[in-house]
């Protein structure tokens, strides 16, 4: 866990440039957070988070020619300690699902006031998971869902 | 195969014991026989019923066969008409000339020949019956092509609503992904010192980018398929919907209508979804814009009230256009009917929202008068109080978890947290259930234990060290896969709290 007085630091995965430079700003200017850096995509996402190894990441759902859910199950089983979240325009209930599963420790929505998706940040940290209201209603809504197997198979998180 | 369609065969003679002899000789083709002792019976059957064969005696006293055969030629429906003459006398070249010039098919001579009588008028009823059989095939063929005319024009249609609807998704995704870094770059802006002037600028760029941030959400919300859509547990706060969906509303009112909206308070929340809703209340505006095209004054009313009738909400979308017709007011609910071009209207914004409604276990109704205007009324049922681990009686119920994995407990805590629980990390007395996990027996004697304590208390497990011990009744069970998105039935199964995902569809 991140200790009290040193800043958070989060990282985003983001093609769109304009947002990560924004994000940047925002961060920048925001107590107790500091910028960890933007990918914009290619296939070592994971990797590259796993180097850098932040404490938060915004990661958003469609990157051209990425398996973003596939990138945060492998970020979150070689390192549980780096908290993947989803911030995506799209919130549906397949990709609220399959990010939990793959690991995610939220979903935030791209339509979120920024105070609330600076505040889920800090929650995220500090060890709850994060859904944004349009994400929670449509989480609560659902009857059934379709759920594709997993890549991997998550360890029993008893026995972690 | 089914029964052949019967001939009607109509024997002409004066003398009643020929036309008997005849009808017996006929019977065994199994048609109809009719029978006329006059050319005037005769004309009177053939104008009554649908002759194909007629039988006819030349000598019969008034008007011989010869006549009667003109007379019924000259008739255009029975041009068709199959005139077998029979007759013992005329039997010259001459005779049968002019029986033919006069439309006869054929001559028969007396004595009969049964066999031929019958092989003749046969070849006759067998062709009204083909002729009548390929007209029906053809109108069939006609029907056909005219269904499927019908079905390409409903494709064609769905499929521009699908358009629109991706459209729409599509549109509304960007422009939010676009207002997002916006937003936050006007964020970062009204931290610096500015002139006034310049605040005044950052305040109208904002202004402008709150108004697209709500298109952008109803943009979203219009497209989301309000079919597959569920009212979540404690359905759409109308108070609460309305600014989300406004943006979207307002931009199909036209310039010469205006749009007031009146929107009751306290109104309990309704059992509909917030993208169901969206679409209701724009079908039935964008119809009330139509309805006022060529209305110079156009005013529409947008409101929210308890309704008289029911535990419901009245939903009321008014106009002052020309009003609608008895005959249209019945139908206009039904699909692909519409009073304007196709090029204007789908037929289909009305027969959603009767789709809706009736989803929502709704009413609509419809006052409508010619030259006042048209009101419906949409009455949506208050959505059912939440469901509670159990009846809650006083208080919040309170939950201990206690898990070693910190995103599943974090899981954990959020789906209990969901279900109005107040979460907690530490045993205490008030402790309603335990959440916890059984790596060996003595864990799980200690979740029995915790379970005994209150008729009300109950132990969650994760994993059962051995199978004799799922069978205890206070202490539920869970097997542990874990897997986030399944987690919260399991909770609930476990806690039998009645939710969306336990009722059966």
């Amino acid at each position: 866990m991140t200790r009290v007085d040193a800043p958070l630091r989060v990282m985003c995965v983001d093609d769109n440039e304009l947002l990560a430079g924004a994000l940047r700003r925002t961060l920048e200017r925001e107590p107790g957070m500091r910028w960890a850096g933007f990918i914009s995509g290619g296939n070592l996402i994971s990797a590259r988070i796993l180097e850098a190894s932040p404490d938060v990441v915004l990661m958003d759902i469609d990157i051209p020619g990425v398996d973003v859910f596939e990138q945060a199950q492998i970020v979150s089983s070689c390192a549980p300690h780096i908290r993947v979240l989803m911030l995506s325009g799209h919130v549906l209930p397949h990709y609220i699902d399959r990010a939990l599963d793959s690991g995610a420790w939220g979903y935030l929505s791209k339509n979120d006031d920024v105070p609330q998706l600076l505040q889920h940040i800090r929650l995220a940290a500090q060890g709850q998971i994060v859904l944004s209201a349009e994400a929670a209603a449509v989480r609560r809504g659902l009857r059934s869902v379709e759920i594709k197997p997993l890549a991997r198979n998550p360890s029993h998180p008893g026995r972690a | 195969m089914e029964s052949r369609e019967k001939a009607n065969i109509l024997l002409v003679d004066d003398q009643p014991g020929k036309l008997l002899s005849l009808e017996s000789i006929l019977q065994e083709l199994g048609d109809n026989i009719l029978k006329a002792g006059s050319a005037d019976e005769a004309l009177k059957e053939l104008l009554e019923k649908e002759i194909p064969v007629v039988l006819i005696d030349v000598c019969m006293p008034r008007m011989d066969g010869f006549e009667l055969a003109e007379l019924i030629r000259t008739h255009p429906r029975f041009q068709k008409t199959a005139i077998i003459f029979i007759s013992a006398v005329h039997l010259t070249d001459d005779d049968r000339l002019r029986g033919y010039r006069l439309g006869a098919v054929d001559y028969i001579p007396v004595p009969i020949i049964p066999e031929v009588l019958r092989a003749k008028v046969a070849v006759f009823t067998e062709l009204y019956r083909k002729t009548n059989e390929l007209e029906r095939v053809n109108k069939e063929l006609k029907q056909r092509v005219e269904e499927l005319d019908a079905s390409h024009e409903r494709l064609r249609f769905s499929d521009r609503m699908a358009t629109i609807g991706t459209l729409a998704a599509g549109l509304g995704h960007d422009m939010g992904n676009l207002l997002l870094p916006i937003r936050m770059r006007l964020d970062s802006l009204s931290e610096l010192s500015l002139s006034a002037t310049a605040r005044e600028d950052l305040a109208a760029i904002r202004k402008a980018s709150d108004y697209l941030q709500r298109l952008s959400s109803s943009l979203r919300l219009l497209a989301l398929d309000a079919q597959s859509e569920e009212n979540g547990d404690s359905g759409t706060d109308l108070a609460g919907w309305w600014p989300e969906a406004e943006g979207i509303i307002r931009t199909c009112v036209s310039r010469n209508a205006t749009l007031t909206v009146s929107i009751a308070e306290n109104l309990e929340p309704v059992s509909m979804g917030k993208a169901s809703l969206t679409q209701l209340i724009f079908n039935l505006v964008q119809n009330a814009v139509d309805a006022l095209r060529e209305t110079a004054d156009g005013r529409i009313s947008i409101s929210a009230e308890r309704s008289p009738a029911s535990a419901a909400a009245r939903l009321t979308v008014s106009d002052n256009g020309p009003g609608m017709a008895e005959a249209t007011r019945r139908r206009c609910l039904e699909p692909y009917f519409t009073t304007k071009t196709r090029e204007l209207s789908t037929g289909l914004g009305l027969t959603l929202v009767a789709g809706l409604v009736q989803r929502a276990n709704g009413t609509v109704s419809i006052q409508s008068e010619l030259g006042k205007g048209t009101s419906f009324c949409v009455d949506i049922p208050f959505a059912p109080p939440p469901k509670r681990f159990p009846p809650a009686t006083g208080g919040r119920r309170v939950a201990v978890v206690t898990l070693n994995d910190p995103r599943f407990l974090a899981h954990v805590r959020s789906v209990l947290a969901s279900l109005d629980f107040e979460v907690r990390s530490d045993h205490s007395d008030e402790a309603d259930i335990w959440v916890t996990e059984a790596r060996d027996e003595s864990m799980f004697k200690a979740a029995m234990d915790f379970a005994a304590r209150r008729p009300s208390s109950r132990a969650v497990v994760f994993g059962v060290p051995s199978p004799r011990m799922a069978f205890q009744a206070r202490v539920r069970c869970i097997t542990p896969e874990f897997r986030p998105s399944l987690l919260r039935s399991q909770i609930q199964n476990a806690l039998e709290i009645p939710g969306p995902g336990a009722s059966t569809p």
